[in-house]
């Protein structure tokens, strides 16, 4: 049956029989690597590559890993592999569907920034939405064992009315508990003139607003409409400017809204353009209630980065359908290099109770790290951070990469 | 929940209702028309229906065409995400205006309909296929990874409740010794079950000659086999090497080549394996040619423990892909990590077009006990759809499906989209 069919695909399998009889007689990763060699040697052309064949046959050497300990470091030795194997399918196989596979799939990487910046929200966004109130002192710590795992944005607090949100009613105390840290941004949400100047009393650096793309969202969440919100959001932007603090934007609703259904990407352009005029750093685009798809993220992002900067944009998607990974995936893709998560995907979502919320920053940091981007955030520091949020919260991380990679440790202990 | 089969707004779009797609882009009569949920038109000819997506070379003939169509169909795919949602929310919050009204205009609008798509960001979706194949594999991969043994009658219950939802592949059981799979000790009378069943194709697993031949005594009319990527992992999993395997199997597919029965190869271990670590994407394309060389019509590639990103995905693909041809390619991505959607999604931008799930995410990783294994077919359905990807599938009967086995398992479903939508519903029929 599929026979025929197969050698009417021929064109996959011309150029292929030498080599991969080749293979096929040993599978060894030593082999392999010996048989690059060879190949080169039969194509001059590609000899100032050679070089790098005796590297990838050194990095083959490095795979004989044995334990399940071993599962935490793989994502990084991955790469090295990962140069070995292209290399091997690019030069070598010469029809013309396959330069272009090989060519657009280089470009699905590519295109992705060396560097991403995680900002961490769930000292304020993950613990806005939990059930629970937790003491100030294990917000404190929470936020310094995050520093320690090398996040350089996490998000405090929030001078909302107390009234509005509970859980975040220290939000002095907390800054003060933060004071003496160094070299890290600890933005605050400020609604409005009075929390801004509460907060700039209590010693914040760096402020957020957050305006919505849909006017029904912002009614019910904000009590105001979107002209209205921009309006203090302005006030707010040119006092910050007289004492030097920076504002980050975020836009909520950015792809569907509870109310209205689909957003229009128009629409989140508008108030990213005014955002961006108003003088905000960055501006974080919130998938609120988790939507979104890359069929509509893309449209989205392509509308605002008509009006906004790539490099002033971070993509802020919730996990509630479980399109977060993928959605941030589709937005490295287009240039996108920040990115906001939750440790252990802290915070539900308030649309749909009992679904999730934010994106757990170790399954962002694990997607990254296999990607070869440059995150400085070390998995397994910011997974003592999210297990001891969980532990005091008293239930289980919402983490699938900390859930998994914490169960192999305590497996390979019992080894 | 509302049935997704009519598309809202169609009518302001230019051309092309439902069945107008599905002829476009189906060779024959082989695909199941969209309100007729696979049952009695889809035939198992023994030749097109069991080559995966043989629908894709028709498209190759309307590429040209098929562009602004797919903007259409994604536009309506969007749509019918939001509908669904909106029309039970809207309940919720009538004070806020028609929901109707904005999703209309959001379809008239000039951004929404027509508009050429930039090319920089048009290259990221255009290459991802107009239909995706769907292999469930809950009632054989799924239940045999759950702690619980379900009984024969619930099997058969959730098999055909899932034929039921559209899909056209459903994995039903497994011939290995019930010694080690006891889970799936009633494969001959799962299989006597869903006798009855048309227009379903329902490969099972068969390890070897024997099971093969127990696999065809049950009326088995599709088998699949199961080599590894990993040298430790075939021997720790099916008790031989690799080489020892793939002579099995070439058993096997003799066998059904005489009986004309499709087979399907998987792959397993394709980024890492417990044991030895990350895998070289030369010995999955190894592996995999092997597979095809020796009659399997499709192979699945999978990443079995879920520790897999694109950083790996990409060359293992490309690696094979040099050796097979991508239509013959299926991906079975693990959510160990959370990580299979952005895989799949990668893949699905490498042109793959056949994915594997399992309804409501059933079946655990066995190396990492607690941990999530298959991906959630609802959460995969629910990205194809937001992509404007044609399934044939019914998210909300899928949804039900999932609610069915979970309550049977007595544990919550691993579909992230089922809860959510679940709850969105349970909130409005409140009011």
């Amino acid at each position: 049956m599929i026979t025929i069919k197969g050698m009417q695909r021929g064109r996959f399998l011309n150029p292929v029989p030498q080599l991969v009889t080749g293979l096929s007689s040993s599978c060894d990763a030593m082999d392999t690597a010996n048989q690059l060699q060879s190949l080169h040697s039969r194509y001059p052309e590609y000899t100032r590559d050679s070089t790098k064949a005796t590297e990838h046959r050194s990095a083959f050497n490095k795979y004989n890993i044995r334990g399940l300990s071993q599962c935490l470091n793989w994502p990084k030795r991955f790469n090295d592999n990962s140069h070995a194997a292209s290399y091997l399918v690019n030069h070598h196989f010469t029809s013309d569907r396959n330069t272009d596979a090989k060519d657009f799939s280089s470009k699905l990487l590519k295109g992705i920034p060396d560097f991403v910046k995680i900002v961490e929200v769930g000292p304020r966004d993950g613990l806005q939405n939990e059930k629970s109130i937790v003491p100030t002192d294990v917000k404190v710590e929470l936020i310094k064992l995050l520093v320690s795992s090398g996040l350089s944005v996490i998000e405090a607090t929030s001078f909302v009315s107390p009234k509005w949100v509970p859980q975040l009613a220290d939000a002095k105390d907390v800054l003060e508990g933060i004071q003496d840290v160094e070299g890290v941004s600890f933005p605050v949400l400020t609604p409005n003139l009075k929390g801004f100047e509460a907060a700039v009393a209590a010693g914040a650096k760096e402020v957020a607003v957050f305006p919505a793309a849909s006017e029904s969202f912002s009614k019910a969440n904000l009590n105001s409409g979107i002209e209205d919100n921009l309006a203090r959001c302005r006030d707010i932007a040119s006092a910050s400017r007289s004492y030097s603090i920076p504002v980050r934007g975020y836009i909520s609703c950015v792809v569907g809204c509870p109310f209205e259904g689909h957003v229009a990407p128009a629409k989140v352009a508008y108030v990213a353009k005014a955002l961006n005029e108003m003088g905000c750093s960055e501006i974080s685009l919130g998938d609120t209630i988790g939507v979104g798809t890359p069929g509509t993220v893309v449209p989205m992002l392509e509308a605002v980065l008509d009006v906004v900067p790539v490099d002033k944009l971070a993509v802020h998607f919730h996990d509630t359908y479980g399109q977060a990974l993928s959605n941030t995936l589709i937005s490295l893709q287009m240039g996108i290099s920040v990115v906001d998560s939750s440790v252990s995907g802290l915070g539900g979502c308030p649309y749909a109770k009992g679904a999730t919320g934010n994106v757990a920053t170790e399954d962002v940091v694990y997607m990254l790290d296999g990607i070869g981007v440059k995150t400085n955030v070390d998995l397994g520091k910011l997974m003592q951070a999210g297990d001891f949020i969980c532990k005091h919260l008293g239930r289980a991380s919402n983490s699938r990469a900390a859930t998994a990679l914490s169960k192999v440790k305590a497996h390979a202990s019992k080894l | 929940m509302s049935s997704l089969e009519e598309p809202l707004g169609l009518d302001k779009l230019p051309s092309m209702n439902t069945v107008d797609r599905i002829q476009r882009f189906s060779s024959g009569a082989c695909r199941p028309r969209e309100d007729n949920f696979g049952m009695g038109i889809c035939f198992i000819e023994g030749r097109s229906c069991s080559t995966s997506n043989s629908c894709d070379e028709d498209n190759e003939e309307y590429t040209a065409e098929t562009y602004p169509w797919k903007r259409h169909t994604r536009d309506i795919a969007q749509c019918r995400t939001f509908s669904q949602k909106t029309m039970t929310k809207g309940r919720n919050s009538m004070k806020f205006g028609m929901i109707d009204d904005s999703l209309s205009d959001f379809h008239s609008s000039p951004r929404g309909n027509s508009k050429d798509i930039p090319h920089s960001t048009h290259k990221f979706l255009s290459s991802i296929p107009s239909y995706v194949k769907i292999v469930e594999v809950g009632p054989r991969d799924g239940l045999q990874n759950e702690k619980n043994t379900v009984p024969t009658a619930v099997k058969i219950e959730l098999i055909h409740r899932l034929a039921s939802c559209g899909l056209s592949v459903i994995e039903a059981t497994s011939f290995v010794s019930p010694k080690w799979v006891p889970q799936l000790a009633d494969a001959k009378d799962v299989m006597q079950g869903v006798h009855g069943l048309e227009g379903i194709r329902l490969p099972v697993l068969t390890p070897n000659l024997r099971g093969f031949d127990a696999a065809i005594a049950a009326g088995a009319r599709e088998v699949a086999v199961f080599a590894s990527a990993s040298e430790s992992f075939s021997k720790s999993n099916i008790n031989c090497n690799i080489e020892e395997s793939l002579v099995r199997y070439r058993a096997v597919t003799r066998a059904a080549k005489e009986l004309s029965i499709p087979v399907r190869g998987y792959v397993s271990c394709v980024i890492g394996c417990p044991v030895e670590g990350p895998i070289p994407p030369s010995k999955v394309a190894y592996v995999a040619k092997e597979l095809y060389d020796m009659g399997c019509f499709e192979i699945s590639l999978g990443d079995t423990i879920g520790v897999g990103t694109p950083g790996t995905v990409v060359p293992m693909l490309l690696a094979v892909m040099a050796v097979v041809p991508t239509e013959k390619l299926a991906v079975h991505f693990h959510d160990t990590y959370g990580q299979s959607l952005s895989n799949i999604l990668v893949s699905l931008q490498m042109g793959i077009s056949t994915v594997d799930s399992s309804i409501a995410g059933l079946g655990g990783c066995p190396y990492a006990k607690g941990a999530s294994g298959n991906v959630a077919t609802e959460d995969v359905v629910y990205m194809l759809n937001g992509l404007g990807v044609k399934t044939n599938t019914d998210l909300g009967k899928l949804m039900s499906v999932g609610d069915f086995i979970s309550k049977q398992l007595g544990r919550p479903s691993g579909s992230k989209t089922a809860v959510a939508l679940s709850q969105v519903t349970a909130e409005a029929s409140k009011i």
